[in-house]
């Protein structure tokens, strides 16, 4: 016997990297202009490719965009993990404490502020998402903080913020209200190349903290009592998991507006095919988010190129039909 | 209590009256731009503009002192904005419009819902309806609101003047070689304006060829590596109070040839995108941009 | 193992226990019986330094409960809740593994030493063969041996079971009442239970607690000492036979349940009480079939 998951072992820390790789080179090769694999790699390794342009192309455009994918996949794939233990609800996802609405709102009112620097809308919006995340957490602990205050008090938060931001919208400016349009539909088109290393690093730091807590994190979704009876002290580990969590759908929501659904379906899908526990299901989680939203950037660029389509679009179409599919598989398979 | 209610004013019942009286003076059938039959009276007095372009136009004729209500985005000219409002111009409101006692509504079948529509025509309210989307499309608005809104003489000479124009640039890029031309509507994110559009149809008189192909949408938006594969010689940015700078986009690509040739050009955006008397302007300024040697010596 | 002095506690305004002093030595089995709402779960939670007593104190092994940490606390102690259903498809064993937590809190999985408690919990609970299954497919007998496995898996000297054995069938209520014994006998491990099951309590417990509806003590020690109809009627409020049980002579309580024909009362009684002064009362009076009208 072990404990990491007797039925498919350790088959996932196989699967998911290829899969990431896989993705990585979807997003690496899709795209308006068709280059053929020869010149990728050529740009890739730095060898001389036919056309600079095709160099500034792989290099410049799509590489960074695609680390950008896989880190605001990850973020949240394992964000959505956690908020699902941490809540004990398999239908949370990232952005119900409140976070969308107060990212969104910050970075709205940067928008239409007209604030034209490239990260004052990022920090704002992360600003916001923290805010937001921030006086849910304070409002909730007030009722002890269980799942159904926090959830409650989040849905509230989100609401009050929504009506602010249409009113903004509203009242904004016609240009600043579309740039704001599109990035509530989850934009990773927007985000600065230079953001992309600190981020990153953020993001790292704040996933590590969740995985420590991933015994804690197990723990929580057997309810709050059991967990203090089997020795997790639980306001503390919900502060941490919930700050953690914040941090990392913060940051993912800085970078990329609002992506919907990776936070919702990936959790779910590792957790039908690898099992619910933590250690593996937030790595796994990372890494399969990750994969997903390179896939569907990809496709949101190429399918109709030379136009694009608002990523989040892609998450939902190709998404939701996959999750039916696991949902249905494993039904029949009992 | 019932005693203040009856004796408060009742804009609606007025505004109901003032349609009446509206319907039952003289008036000429028209057609606008959606095959719509419109019964409007030879001078209509009281005029809402639910679309920008056509508040200006309204200006331009010399019908303002008939202009009742305009929408919030209508700037231009600065009279404009002391006008009563009415909304937005996708989100007008309907009782607002009513309030005014209009005898003649301007819509635009981009902008203005057809619920809106529809609901207006309920009112008999008169509304013509105006959808360009060319050069020839803005030269025959001009006429037709010119002679809807009852300054027939001052609508043919607008489109007089605009249609000379666009034959003088025409004449005189006939023969040179066409530049690719990206004519973006904002850069955060980057969308631009494709084939079927006001601005595509600028391009094509001003002798250019839009780098856009045809692809899904009128203005689609775009990945930096769509407009690294397009490659335009010319590229033309509106700047805007959000974004006064749109041309640093452009910059951190020095592979582009627009912008090694250092031809990345900004126009005022209501220049060239607005279907008015003021597109004049903006295709001498678009012609000059992608035919510098063809207009050297001729300041604008 | 556990001293209780003094202990007052209420929710509110509403007093649950009033004055509770309660002594549990090492290696005793006690069973906490009374009525819906006299506050053994909240005792319970007292004793586990998850609620915080008004006044009184709670010692677990001499110190204060409420000074120990969880992990402390989860070492000495294990509970057997009525667990809520887990949204997650955790597999048996997992989920069994987490009573290791308080032994081995860290990331690098288990030693060779849980893996041995977590097989020993499945053994003695009978779901050995249960392991690989997900808790989101188990009844709700099952679920509940393998809560109880979890805590098993604690090995911790002290075992709390809050109504443990009332969803499982009979056959595995009277497993978990040998393996409590066992447990008890065996292994000296200290077992408090909270039970609507009198006469299971009975057979087993070598001390009893009879808490009344308002959470006095009715009263403390040995079943026989206790478990008589008088202080049965104190504590329920409805008769109760008690004779020996023939096979084990521990004390076999019968409620009395009237089956003559009632004869309709031509009675009117009228209450003066308010604010739920009366609410016993009237409900007795109603149910024998007196006409009742209540007021100030």
């Amino acid at each position: 016997m072990n404990t990491t998951g007797r039925r498919n072992g350790g088959s996932w820390a196989v699967v998911l990297p290829a899969l990431l790789l896989a993705g990585l080179a979807f997003a690496l090769w899709a795209g308006s202009l068709r280059l053929p694999w020869s010149e990728i790699l050529a740009a890739l390794t730095g060898r001389p490719v036919s056309d600079p342009t095709h160099a500034a192309i792989v290099l410049r455009i799509r590489l960074p965009r695609a680390a950008l994918a896989a880190v605001v996949g990850a973020s949240l794939g394992a964000a959505g993990s956690a908020f699902q233990g941490l809540l004990r609800n398999p239908l949370a996802d990232p952005y119900i404490l409140g976070v969308s609405g107060g990212a969104a709102l910050g970075a709205v009112a940067a928008l239409t502020l007209g604030v034209a620097a490239p990260a004052v809308v990022p920090g704002a919006a992360f600003a916001g998402a923290a805010l937001a995340l921030g006086f849910v957490y304070l409002v909730a602990r007030a009722h002890r903080a269980s799942p159904h205050t926090l959830i409650l008090s989040g849905v509230m938060v989100g609401s009050f913020c929504s009506a602010l931001l249409l009113f903004l919208l509203w009242t904004a400016p016609a240009d600043a209200a579309r740039t704001a349009l599109f990035w509530l539909a989850g934009d990773l088109s927007g985000a600065s190349p230079g953001l992309l290393g600190p981020a990153a690093a953020w993001a790292g730091i704040a996933f590590a903290a969740l995985w420590l807590q991933a015994p804690a994190l197990d723990l929580m979704t057997q309810g709050e009592e059991v967990a203090a009876d089997l020795g997790l002290d639980v306001g503390r580990a919900r502060l941490l998991l919930f700050a953690a969590g914040g941090a990392l759908t913060a940051s993912a929501v800085a970078l990329a507006g609002l992506v919907g659904f990776v936070g919702l379906v990936v959790p779910h899908a590792v957790r039908m095919l690898w099992g619910p526990g933590h250690r593996r299901l937030l790595p796994a989680s990372a890494l399969l988010g990750a994969a997903f939203l390179l896939v569907s950037d990809g496709i949101a660029r190429t399918v109709l190129a030379p136009a694009e389509v608002p990523v989040g679009v892609v998450t939902a179409l190709f998404g939701a039909p996959f999750f039916l599919y696991l949902l249905r598989g494993r039904e029949a398979g009992g | 209590m019932n005693e203040t209610t009856r004796r408060r004013p009742r804009p609606w019942w007025a505004a109901v009256c003032l349609v009446f009286w509206a319907g039952l003076a003289a008036g000429a059938v028209w057609t606008d731009a959606l095959g719509r039959r419109v019964e409007v009276p030879d001078r209509p007095r009281r005029i809402v503009s639910l679309v920008p372009s056509v508040t200006e136009v309204l200006f331009a004729l010399g019908a303002q002192d008939r202009v009742a209500g305009v929408t919030r985005f209508c700037t231009y000219p600065l009279e404009a904005r002391s006008k009563p409002k009415v909304g937005g111009y996708a989100d007008p409101s309907l009782e607002a419009i009513v309030a005014l006692g209009p005898d003649l509504v301007f819509a635009s079948a981009d902008a203005t819902k057809p619920s809106l529509i529809e609901r207006l025509d309920a009112l008999s309210v008169p509304v013509f309806v105006v959808y360009p989307r060319s050069l020839d499309g803005t030269v025959e608005m001009l006429r037709q609101v010119g002679r809807v809104a009852g300054v027939a003489g001052a609508g043919d000479r607008a489109a007089a003047a605009l249609a000379d124009t666009a034959s003088r640039v025409r004449a005189r890029v006939a023969g040179r070689p066409r530049p690719g031309v990206l004519l973006c509507i904002m850069v955060r994110p980057l969308v631009v304006a494709g084939p079927g559009t006001l601005g595509d149809d600028l391009i094509a008189v001003a002798g250019g060829r839009n780098a856009v192909p045809e692809g899904a949408g009128r203005y689609p938006t775009w990945g930096p590596e769509s407009l690294l594969g397009a490659d335009p010689e010319v590229i033309v940015v509106s700047p805007h109070p959000g974004d006064p700078a749109p041309r640093r986009l452009f910059f951190q690509w020095p592979e582009l040839r627009a912008v090694a040739a250092g031809r990345v050009v900004e126009i005022p955006s209501d220049w060239i995108h607005r279907p008015g008397p003021r597109l004049a302007r903006g295709l001498e300024a678009l012609a000059r941009a992608l035919h510098p040697d063809a207009f050297a010596g001729r300041n604008p | 193992m556990i001293r209780i002095r003094g202990l007052w506690f209420g929710y509110g305004e509403r007093p649950v226990l009033q004055g509770l002093d309660l002594a549990v030595a090492a290696g005793s089995f006690v069973s906490v019986l009374g009525p819906n709402g006299c506050g053994k779960s909240t005792l319970l939670r007292l004793v586990r330094g998850l609620l915080a007593p008004d006044r009184g104190e709670v010692l677990l092994g001499g110190a204060p409960v409420r000074s120990l940490g969880r992990r402390a606390v989860a070492r000495r102690l294990a509970v057997v809740p009525q667990a809520p259903p887990v949204p997650f498809p955790y597999p048996v064993w997992e989920a069994v593994a987490m009573g290791r937590f308080a032994r081995s809190p860290g990331l690098g999985g288990l030693s060779r030493d849980d893996r041995a408690a977590v097989r020993r919990a499945l053994a003695l609970t009978d779901t050995l063969d249960l392991a690989d299954r997900r808790v989101t497919e188990l009844s709700g007998g099952e679920y509940q041996r393998v809560v109880l496995a979890r805590a098993l898996a604690q090995e911790s000297p002290l075992l709390l079971l809050d109504e443990a054995t009332s969803h499982l069938d009979i056959q595995h209520r009277l497993e978990v009442a040998e393996l409590l014994l066992r447990l008890n006998r065996d292994e000296a491990r200290t077992i408090v239970q909270v039970t609507h099951d009198l006469d299971l309590a009975g057979e087993l417990s070598d001390r009893v607690l009879l808490l009344s509806g308002s959470g006095e003590p009715v009263a403390e020690g040995a079943p026989d000492e206790v478990l008589t109809p008088g202080a049965l009627h104190r504590a329920f409020g409805v008769p109760i036979h008690v004779d020996p049980n023939p096979f084990s002579g521990a004390p076999r309580l019968t409620p009395v349940v009237r089956r003559s024909p009632r004869q309709p009362l031509d009675l009117r009684v009228h209450v003066v009480c308010g604010g739920g002064s009366g609410a016993a009362l009237l409900r007795r009076l109603t149910l024998a079939g007196v006409r009742v009208s209540a007021g100030p």
